[in-house]
């Protein structure tokens, strides 16, 4: 992939270039600026800027020595400043949700990690039977808990509850594969 | 409550403002406890991520973008046929403001407010629908006391932000001396002073127009324009992290050189800072401060660089290298 981009940029196409951009980056970067913002359109007008932005800039793009970095990197200090503007003009004093965000941006993994995804659906696959569906619910479909809750008659509650059961089992079990892969 | 039960709470974005302030204590009260914080975040947001990248659609995406830069090669012209077309007609546009206005004497149920800011304390004021402008010092605002149906003008000089409530069908219109603003919904922060004005757009998109050359420009969110009378406008990405800290009082330092530190809380601090060396500028600075007193920054900054000392003679402040 990185020698088509390589091969491309010698050439000047430029359009040709920014089209794999969208193809091999674009709803991966969205997705990873929604787990900043937490609105679809939101995240999708920040990428969309970042890689205007990069447009702007593209006669010096051969300075940039990882462009896939410089994207997640763009996304991502673009996101903090989104979330910062939008505290302070809302007046909302929640200088703590900042610090937690900006703590929280370096675990979020931009990239795709098939090991780890794959321990996490086996964890999911063994959770008891309404815990896992709410854990889908939430996270597969994307559903906001007041939906989870009247989808399944349950609390609001419930749902928060079984969402935190699900991601402290997530944790035990993703750990103990870790650590017997490490045993073996 | 439990740790994991707080994370979770976050993550589902449902936990408190209080709830916020203990996880982050929690969180950075050591690094085994950012370690635990660390894969719970990383499991939630890796299980939904294929899910979520389906809810994206990357052609349309692209098709958008391919749009966006063939418009933008076409704007640019547009500004300058404008602006040479405006000199052409301003005559026949006197005739008609000067109808306009006698129209407006005869309007009399509406009656105008003017407020100025003489504190050094931000002042801020709610208007008619509700939007809010915050003045600077010196500032000054007009505004009736009910909009008409068309649009919502109002008048300001000075330095003031704006948060404006969202209205498709009623414009906002802010003029100033030098720029007339266009915007329907959002946040920015304007800069007015003798003949020149700046405009750095916090939220959302507005429209800046010289009222001088009628040139004009569509800001978005991170975007400024600096005008000054029979310039072109062109809009800029906006470098000043630190534009609304007249309102807010925070100072965000991210990897900033001192040159900028400085200028920053020259600024913020209605005082003056001196090197003895050039080189002390490129000094890089992380942090943030909310409404500290002067010394207390430059104590901070003294402690982050052991090579720096300062020394302070009324409001002017000179930093040296230690071995001098």
């Amino acid at each position: 992939m990185k020698k088509k981009f390589a091969d491309i940029q010698t050439n000047q196409d430029w359009e040709q270039y920014f089209e794999l951009i969208y193809e091999h980056y674009h709803a991966s970067l969205c997705v990873f600026a929604k787990s900043f913002v937490n609105d679809i359109d939101e995240a999708e007008e920040i990428v969309q800027n970042v890689i205007l932005k990069l447009w702007e800039q593209k006669e010096s793009l051969c300075e940039i020595i990882s462009l896939k970095s410089y994207l997640y990197r763009a996304v991502r200090n673009t996101c903090l400043n989104y979330i910062k503007h939008q505290k302070i003009v809302l007046q909302y004093k929640d200088a703590a949700w900042i610090k937690l965000k900006e703590i929280e941006s370096d675990f979020i993994n931009p990239y795709q990690n098939t090991e780890l995804e794959e321990h996490i659906n086996n964890a999911i696959a063994e959770l008891p039977e309404r815990c896992r569906e709410v854990f889908e619910l939430s996270r597969f479909d994307g559903l906001k808990n007041k939906e989870i809750s009247a989808k399944l008659s349950i609390s609001i509650k419930a749902v928060e509850a079984n969402i935190t059961r699900a991601l402290s089992s997530l944790r035990k079990k993703i750990e103990a594969y870790k650590h017997s892969e490490q045993n073996m | 409550m439990n740790i994991t039960e707080l994370i979770s709470k976050y993550l589902q974005k449902t936990s408190t403002v209080e709830e916020n302030i203990v996880l982050m204590e929690w969180v950075i009260n050591s690094e085994e406890n950012t370690k635990e914080f660390a894969p719970i975040c990383r499991y939630w947001y890796a299980s939904g991520r294929k899910q979520e990248e389906k809810k994206f659609n990357s052609h349309t995406a692209f098709a958008k973008f391919k749009k966006i830069i063939s418009n933008e090669n076409q704007q640019t012209k547009k500004i300058h046929v404008l602006a040479s077309y405006w000199k052409q007609i301003s005559a026949v546009a006197a005739v008609v403001i000067l109808f306009a206005s006698s129209f407006l004497l005869f309007n009399k149920n509406i009656t105008s407010h003017t407020i100025a800011n003489t504190n050094q304390a931000v002042l801020e004021v709610v208007l008619p629908d509700s939007s809010m402008v915050f003045l600077h010092q010196n500032a000054q605002i007009s505004y009736p006391s009910k909009f008409n149906s068309k649009s919502r003008d109002i008048h300001v000089q000075g330095h003031v932000f704006c948060d404006v409530q969202t209205n498709q069908n009623q414009p906002f219109l802010v003029t100033t001396p030098t720029i007339t603003i266009q915007v329907l919904g959002t946040k920015f922060d304007v800069k007015e002073s003798k003949n020149t004005a700046s405009v750095i757009v916090a939220e959302g998109s507005v429209k800046v127009t010289s009222n001088a050359t009628q040139a004009h420009v569509i800001l978005n969110e991170n975007e400024r324009a600096d005008i000054s009378v029979d310039e072109d406008i062109v809009a800029t990405i906006n470098s000043d992290i630190n534009f609304l800290s007249w309102k807010t009082g925070i100072l965000t330092f991210n990897r900033t050189p001192l040159l900028t530190v400085f200028s920053d809380i020259e600024r913020q601090y209605n005082c003056s800072i001196i090197v003895s060396d050039k080189d002390i500028y490129s000094e890089i600075l992380t942090g943030t401060y909310q409404n500290h007193e002067l010394e207390e920054i430059l104590e901070v900054i003294a402690a982050a660089f052991p090579n720096l000392s300062y020394t302070q003679v009324n409001n002017t402040i000179s930093f040296q290298n230690k071995t001098q």
